[in-house]
C-alpha cells in the first residue's frame, strides 16, 4: 500500500556485499512487534477473500500449489512487463496440468520457462507429514520475480539483485523442499547449494534431474528447461519435451552459457541447534572471523512453527559470517501466515547473542506482486 | 469434492433454529433466549501436530454478516473522525492524541484491545500506529484494518463484520461465528458451507485433517455436521 506520508525513518544501511539493491521504500527493522503489526495491517488493507472463492482451487489457503498431482508442470510466464512506471500487469504464473496449454498473448515478446516438479504426496499425507515434500507458492512467486528481473533488466531499473555480483555469487538455500529454486535460480548465480534434511534431498535431486540440472560435477548436455523466445513453434516444442523427459529441446543458442550446477548438502537445523546448546564455546569459535563460503544464505518459507524458529536462527548464525573481506548476508522470505510465529522469529533474530543483526525489509516494489495481487509475504535481508 | 451432504447440513440448521425459537425448555431441549444467539462453527482437527506443522491462518468474507453487533473502533485521523460521527450508527473512534495518552501502557492498550472486537485505522496512520500502541493489539490478534479516505466507511465496517478468521493456536480445536439465530436458514447455510470449504482449503491434508464439524448456538445443543 502506498502510504501517503511515511514518517522519516532511519536511513537504510548499505548491503555489505552489494548483492542487494535497497530502494527508498525499504525499512530498517528495529522492533519485532512494530514490524509485524505494520506488515499485517498492510496485509489487511487488501480485501479478504470474497465469496467468489473457488472451492476446488486449493491454491489459496495454506499456501501449497496443488496437493493432488504428484508431478506439476509449471509454466512461468515471463511476459515482458510494460515499460516501467506502469504497474506490472502482464505475466501470471499458470499452473496447469499437462496438455492443457493456452496460447499466450502474441503481441509482446514472450519468454517462458517450463519446469516440472515432482512432489512427494505420500510424505505429505502420511502421519509424519513433511511440509518440504510439496511445492509452496512463495517459492514460485519468488522465482518468477527474479527470473523476470533478470530477463528484462530494462523494465526493472531497480532489481532486487545486483546482477553482476549475483552471477559470481555462491548461494546456500536452507530448507530447499522440492528444489524448485535450485532448478530455476542455479543459472542466475555462480554456484548454488541446496540443503535440506537428508530425506528431502532425494526430492531435490530428482527434480534437478527431471529438469536437466547437473548435480555437483558434470556437464549439462540436455536441459529440460525450455527457454525460448515466443515464436510460433513454441507450443509444439513444449509438447515434445513433455513426451520425452530428458530429451526436450533446449535452445542453447539463446542462453549459451547456461551450465547450471547444484550442490546438495545435508543441513540439519536441529543438530546445529543442539550443538550450539551443548557446546557453546566450540560453537562460537566456529563463528570466528573466517571468510564466508557462501555469499547469500536463502531461506524461503521456512518459518511456520515455533519449534523450528530457534534452530533456524542458529543455522543462519552459523552460516552468516562477518569475515575480513566483507561478510555475507541472509535473505529470509516468508509468507504471512501465523503472526505469532513470525513475531517470535523476528524477536529472537533481533536479539540473538550471535548478533547484533541488521535487518532490512525489502520494499513491496522490489518483492513484486503475486499474479497482480498484493503479495502476502515479506522479504528480510539480514547480516551481522 | 465436498464430503458433506448439503441436505444434512440444512437439517442440522433447521434443528438448531427450531430449538432456539421454542417457547419453553421442556419440548425439545431448546428455548428462545432474551438475546440473539450467535451460531458458531466448531472444528476438531486430527492428524495435525500443532507443535510442528504449518500453522494456518486465513480470513474469509462471508456473504452475510454473522455478527451485526460486533463492536468496532476506528483509530482515526481528523477526516475519519468526522466520517465516523456521520454514520447512521456512530462508529467509536480514537484519535492519535487519544492513543498517545495511552503512553504505550500495556494495561491500557490491553484494555482497549478487549473493549472492541475489531479495529479499523485511517490509512495515513498505518506507520504510526505500531509505534503508538506497542504490541498490545497484535498480541490479541487484532491488527487494525486500514481504510482510505476514498473508501466508503460504512461498507468497510460491514466488510470487517462479515470477515471471519481461522487461526490455529496450540490446540486442535477452533471455532468461528458463522451466523445468528435471527438469520434466514438459507443465509446460515451459505455462510456455513463457505466457511467449511474455506477451512478445508487451509488444511494440509484437507478432509483427512477433520475430526469433527459441529454447529452450535450460544445456548443451544451442538449439532454434529461431520
Amino acid at each position: 500500500m502506498a502510504s501517503p506520508s511515511p514518517p522519516p525513518s532511519t536511513p537504510i544501511p548499505k548491503c555489505p556485499n552489494d548483492l542487494f539493491h535497497f530502494d527508498d521504500q525499504c525499512v530498517l527493522v528495529e522492533d519485532a512487534d512494530e514490524e509485524i503489526m505494520e506488515l499485517y495491517m498492510s496485509l489487511a488493507s487488501t480485501s479478504p477473500e470474497t465469496t467468489k472463492l473457488a472451492i476446488d482451487d486449493d491454491s489459496g489457503g495454506l499456501g501449497f500449489l496443488n496437493s493432488n498431482e504428484s508431478i506439476l508442470e509449471i509454466t512461468i510466464d515471463l511476459t515482458s512487463p510494460p515499460p516501467f512506471n506502469v504497474p506490472v500487469n502482464g505475466g501470471s504464473v499458470n499452473l496447469k496440468e499437462r496438455g492443457q496449454k493456452k496460447k499466450p498473448p502474441q503481441n509482446r515478446s514472450v519468454d517462458n520457462v517450463v519446469v516440472r516438479v515432482q512432489q512427494d504426496l505420500g510424505m505429505l499425507k502420511s502421519q509424519k507429514g513433511d511440509t518440504g515434500s510439496v511445492l509452496w507458492r512463495s517459492s514460485l512467486h519468488l522465482s518468477t520475480q527474479l527470473l523476470r528481473q533478470s530477463t528484462y533488466p530494462t523494465s526493472y531499473p531497480r532489481p532486487i539483485f545486483n546482477s553482476d555480483i549475483l552471477g559470481k555469487s555462491s548461494i546456500l538455500e536452507l530448507g530447499s523442499g522440492t528444489g524448485l529454486l535450485a532448478v530455476l535460480l542455479s543459472r542466475l548465480c555462480g554456484r548454488y547449494t541446496s540443503s535440506d534434511r537428508l530425506e528431502n534431498l532425494k526430492l531435490v535431486k530428482k527434480n534437478c534431474e527431471i529438469n536437466g540440472i547437473v548435480i555437483e560435477d558434470g556437464s549439462v548436455l540436455v536441459s529440460n528447461i525450455e527457454k525460448d523466445k515466443g515464436k510460433e513453434n513454441r507450443l509444439s516444442k513444449v509438447k515434445s519435451s513433455e513426451n520425452r523427459p530428458g530429451h526436450g529441446h533446449s535452445k542453447m543458442t539463446t542462453i549459451p552459457e547456461i551450465r547450471p550446477k547444484v550442490v546438495l548438502e545435508e543441513i540439519d537445523w536441529i543438530a546445529i541447534s543442539q550443538e550450539r546448546k551443548s557446546h557453546p564455546e566450540r560453537w562460537s569459535s566456529s563463528l570466528a572471523e573466517e571468510n564466508p563460503k557462501y555469499d547469500l544464505i536463502l531461506a524461503v518459507d521456512c518459518i511456520y512453527n515455533e519449534y523450528l524458529v530457534q534452530p533456524l536462527i542458529d543455522t543462519l548464525a552459523k552460516y552468516c559470517k562477518r569475515g575480513k573481506g566483507g561478510g555475507n548476508i541472509v535473505w529470509v522470505v516468508v509468507e504471512l501466515r501465523s503472526s505469532d510465529v513470525l513475531t517470535l522469529f523476528l524477536e529472537k533474530w533481533l536479539t540473538d547473542p550471535s548478533g547484533p543483526w541488521t535487518i532490512v525489509r525489502l520494499s513491496e516494489k522490489l518483492m513484486g506482486h503475486w499474479d497482480d495481487k498484493k503479495a502476502r509475504w515479506v522479504g528480510w535481508v539480514g547480516w551481522r | 469434492m465436498s464430503k458433506l451432504q448439503a441436505s444434512s447440513v440444512r437439517g442440522s440448521i433447521k434443528t438448531l433454529l427450531a430449538q432456539s425459537s421454542l417457547e419453553t425448555h421442556k419440548e425439545a431441549g431448546g428455548k428462545k433466549r432474551n438475546f440473539v444467539e450467535t451460531i458458531e462453527l466448531q472444528i476438531g482437527l486430527k492428524n495435525y501436530d500443532p507443535q510442528r506443522d504449518k500453522r494456518f491462518s486465513g480470513t474469509v468474507k462471508l456473504p452475510h454478516v454473522p455478527r451485526p453487533r460486533m463492536q468496532l473502533c476506528i483509530l482515526a485521523d481528523a477526516a475519519d473522525v468526522d466520517r465516523a460521527k456521520q454514520l447512521d450508527e456512530e462508529l467509536p473512534f480514537m484519535t492519535v492524541e487519544d492513543l498517545k495518552k495511552l503512553n504505550k501502557n500495556k494495561k491500557l492498550v490491553k484494555k482497549l484491545a478487549q473493549k472492541y472486537d475489531a479495529f479499523l485505522a485511517s490509512e495515513a496512520l498505518i506507520k504510526q500506529i505500531p509505534r503508538l500502541l506497542g504490541p498490545g493489539l497484535s498480541k490479541a490478534g487484532k491488527f487494525p484494518t486500514p481504510v482510505s479516505h476514498s473508501e466508503d466507511l460504512q461498507k468497510k465496517v460491514t466488510e470487517v463484520r462479515s470477515t471471519i478468521k481461522f487461526q490455529l493456536k496450540k490446540v486442535l480445536c477452533l471455532g468461528v461465528a458463522v451466523g445468528h439465530v435471527d438469520m434466514e436458514e438459507d443465509q446460515i447455510m451459505q455462510n456455513t458451507m463457505l466457511a467449511i470449504n474455506f477451512l478445508i482449503s487451509l488444511l494440509k491434508k484437507q478432509w483427512q485433517n477433520i475430526q469433527s464439524l459441529t454447529i452450535k448456538s450460544t445456548m443451544g445443543k451442538p449439532q454434529r455436521l461431520f
